[in-house]
C-alpha cells in the first residue's frame, strides 16, 4: 500500500500521544515560530468527514502549507 | 506537506459551517502574532466561500485565495452570467479588473478542464499568481488522506489542468 510506512509511524505516533495532554494554545504558538516565519505564510483550510463505530466525526483543520525550510529555532511567548 | 495549526472536532455530517471557519480565524488572531510586513495568506476551498466569510477575512486584514463556484453570477456589461461564462478558455485566463461577487471586489483567474468542470480562484488581492497560491491546498488535501504519499507538482499548464481536478 503506497504510504503504509508513513501511517505505521502517524500510528505510533498517535499511540504516544495520547497519553499526554497538551495546550493548543501552546501548541500552535510552537509551530507558528517554527513553521510561520517566513515573509509570505500561506494557512490552508480543509475539511474531512469519516464515520466511526456508528457516530460521524468531521474535522476542520487550518494548517501552515509547505514550509520547505527548515524549522527555525527561537523563544516561544506563552 | 501541511502542519496542523488550529482545529475544530464536531460529531456531525454534511457542510460546515460558517461559524467553524470564523472560530478559526478567531482564534488565529487571538492566538498568533504577526510580523508588521509578514502577507499570510488564507487558502481555502469552494466549501468556504460566502459574504459572511469573505467579509470576515477583510475585517482581520488577512489575504485569501479561495476556489469559487462555477455557477455564481455576477453583472457584466450590464448581463447577469455565471461565473463560469468569463471562462471558457482551456488555458489559465486572469481577468485584468477585479469583479464584485459576494459583495467583495475579487480578482479573478481561471480556467475550463478537460472534463468539463472549472477551476476558477479569487482574491481581493491583484496579483497573477493566484492560481499558484491556490496550490497550496493540495499539500492539506493529500495530508487528510493519510495512505497518500504522493506530492502534488506545481506545474500550471493545462495539460496539468486535470491533477487540479483531482486534488480539487
Amino acid at each position: 500500500m503506497p504510504g503504509g510506512q508513513d501511517l505505521k509511524g502517524y500510528k505510533q505516533m498517535q499511540r504516544f500521544a495520547r497519553c499526554f495532554r497538551f495546550s493548543p494554545r501552546l501548541y500552535c504558538k510552537v509551530i507558528w515560530q517554527l513553521y510561520g516565519q517566513g515573509k509570505q505564510v500561506y494557512l490552508t483550510l480543509d475539511g474531512s468527514e469519516w464515520k466511526m463505530r456508528g457516530k460521524w466525526v468531521q474535522v476542520t483543520m487550518t494548517g501552515i502549507a509547505g514550509p520547505e525550510d527548515k524549522p527555525r529555532l527561537g523563544p516561544v511567548r506563552a | 506537506m501541511s502542519i496542523p495549526l488550529l482545529w475544530q472536532v464536531y460529531n456531525r455530517q454534511g457542510n460546515t459551517a460558517y461559524s467553524i471557519p470564523k472560530a478559526l480565524l478567531s482564534c488565529f488572531d487571538k492566538w498568533i502574532e504577526r510580523k508588521p510586513h509578514q502577507q499570510v495568506w488564507w487558502v481555502a476551498d469552494r466549501e468556504y466561500t460566502g459574504k459572511d466569510c469573505f467579509r470576515e477575512l477583510l475585517e482581520r486584514k488577512m489575504q485569501f485565495c479561495i476556489r469559487l463556484r462555477k455557477n455564481v453570477t455576477l453583472t457584466h456589461h450590464n448581463k447577469k452570467i455565471s461565473l463560469h461564462g468569463l471562462f471558457g478558455c482551456p488555458t489559465l485566463r486572469t481577468l485584468s479588473k477585479p469583479r464584485k461577487l459576494y459583495g467583495t471586489n475579487l480578482c479573478l483567474a481561471g480556467q475550463k478542464l478537460p472534463d468539463g468542470d472549472y477551476f476558477i480562484v479569487g482574491s481581493p488581492t491583484r496579483t497573477r499568481r493566484l492560481a499558484r497560491i491556490y496550490q497550496h491546498r493540495w499539500l492539506a488535501d493529500h495530508q487528510l488522506q493519510l495512505g497518500s504519499a504522493s506530492k502534488p507538482c506545481l506545474l500550471l499548464s493545462s495539460q496539468e489542468a486535470s491533477t487540479w481536478k483531482a486534488a480539487g
